[in-house]
């Protein structure tokens, strides 16, 4: 039962990642989904390397947000090449 | 019943002990790594306030005390319950040095977290149920609304002395 | 409604964040957008893998796929560096 009530979360979550407004609000809603998926990768592999890849794949997805996050700023409207 | 009851506590527990520490941190006074300040101003740019904002952009860009307190949770549910806590800590200190933070939030919100479990399975709400709160309580915080949520840890912020002074 | 309910386990919600992203990656426009919807498809393919038991498989792509993300940005932001570049000095070439 703990798994689905995580997993219905993180459907909501992607979905509102599709459908959003803004830049900024896709990567909160991306980081919710991404707190989701280690709850439930480590709920399901109940052994310590479920544990160890759960914080190996939060860590690194951190680092990659953290990166977009950047970019976000740098690169405030880009130039499409067919528009 | 029971379990809604449980996972409901273990919810406002973690709720409280991730924003009380990352508060006290300092999180909100500033962006602790570049990522932060965009998702900030995005923030206030949607009628929020800007500590709020800078909260949930650390919250993103750097393992802080919400990271700690999940990992905290499902490490002591695979491993054990003290150990779990001091090999997530571990792990976590290494995230925050991978990703250029000089802060000791994670580590502080992961020791803390393990000292709530220890104490709350004498009630009987295991460390599995402490991971599925953490992830209701960081949706409460980034999933619904922004700039409402923003506004109450911009108050927290407030009363707590850490609010931002850049604009 | 209880059926429904059977049916969410880690294989399926997987299977959905893999599709959601797969169709943002389609239908959004600007490549940094899609850059996002990028690692929305990770979370689910690490999802789909661990579900599948091959553990040391998933920490492989744990590790690696914040790379590929990080060298697209690189090349998004050189690429509109240049372009921002040449839009200025074309317009500078119309003024003078």
């Amino acid at each position: 039962m703990l798994i689905q009530i995580i997993g219905i979360i993180v459907l909501l979550m992607a979905l509102r990642t599709l459908f959003a407004q803004d830049r900024s609000e896709r990567m909160l809603y991306l980081n919710a989904m991404t707190f989701g998926i280690a709850g439930i990768i480590a709920l399901y592999i109940q052994t310590p390397f479920g544990a160890i890849i759960a914080i190996t794949y939060f860590v690194a997805s951190t680092i990659s947000s953290n990166a977009i996050a950047y970019s976000i700023g740098r690169v405030k409207n880009e130039i499409l090449l067919d528009e | 019943m029971n379990e809604i009851i449980s996972i409901v506590i273990a919810a406002i527990l973690s709720w409280f002990n991730f924003v009380l520490i990352d508060t006290w941190m300092g999180l909100p006074e500033k962006p602790g790594v570049k990522g932060a300040d965009v998702i900030g101003r995005s923030v206030l740019k949607r009628g929020g306030d800007l500590a709020g904002g800078f909260f949930q952009g650390n919250i993103v860009c750097s393992p802080d005390a919400s990271a700690g307190t999940l990992l905290a949770s499902a490490a002591c549910y695979t491993i054990g319950t003290p150990e779990g806590g001091l090999i997530a800590a571990i792990l976590v200190y290494f995230g925050n040095r991978l990703c250029a933070d000089p802060g000791y939030a994670g580590t502080t919100g992961a020791l803390t977290i393990t000292g709530i479990i220890f104490a709350a399975s004498f009630i009987g709400i295991g460390p599995a149920y402490f991971v599925v709160g953490m992830v209701l309580a960081i949706v409460t915080i980034q999933g619904i609304n922004h700039p409402l949520a923003s506004k109450l840890i911009g108050k927290i912020a407030e009363k707590m002395g850490r609010h931002t002074e850049l604009t | 409604m209880y059926p429904f309910l059977d049916l969410i386990n880690l294989t399926t919600v997987s299977a959905g964040v893999l599709l959601i992203g797969a169709a943002g990656i389609i239908m959004l426009k600007k490549p940094l957008d899609k850059v996002i919807m990028f690692a929305l498809l990770q979370g689910g393919f690490i999802g789909m893998i661990v579900s599948a038991k091959y553990l040391d498989v998933a920490m492989v792509a744990a590790i690696f796929d914040p790379i590929s993300i990080v060298i697209m940005l690189i090349a998004i932001s050189k690429l509109d560096e240049i372009r921002k570049k040449k839009e200025k000095s074309q317009e500078e070439g119309l003024i003078a």
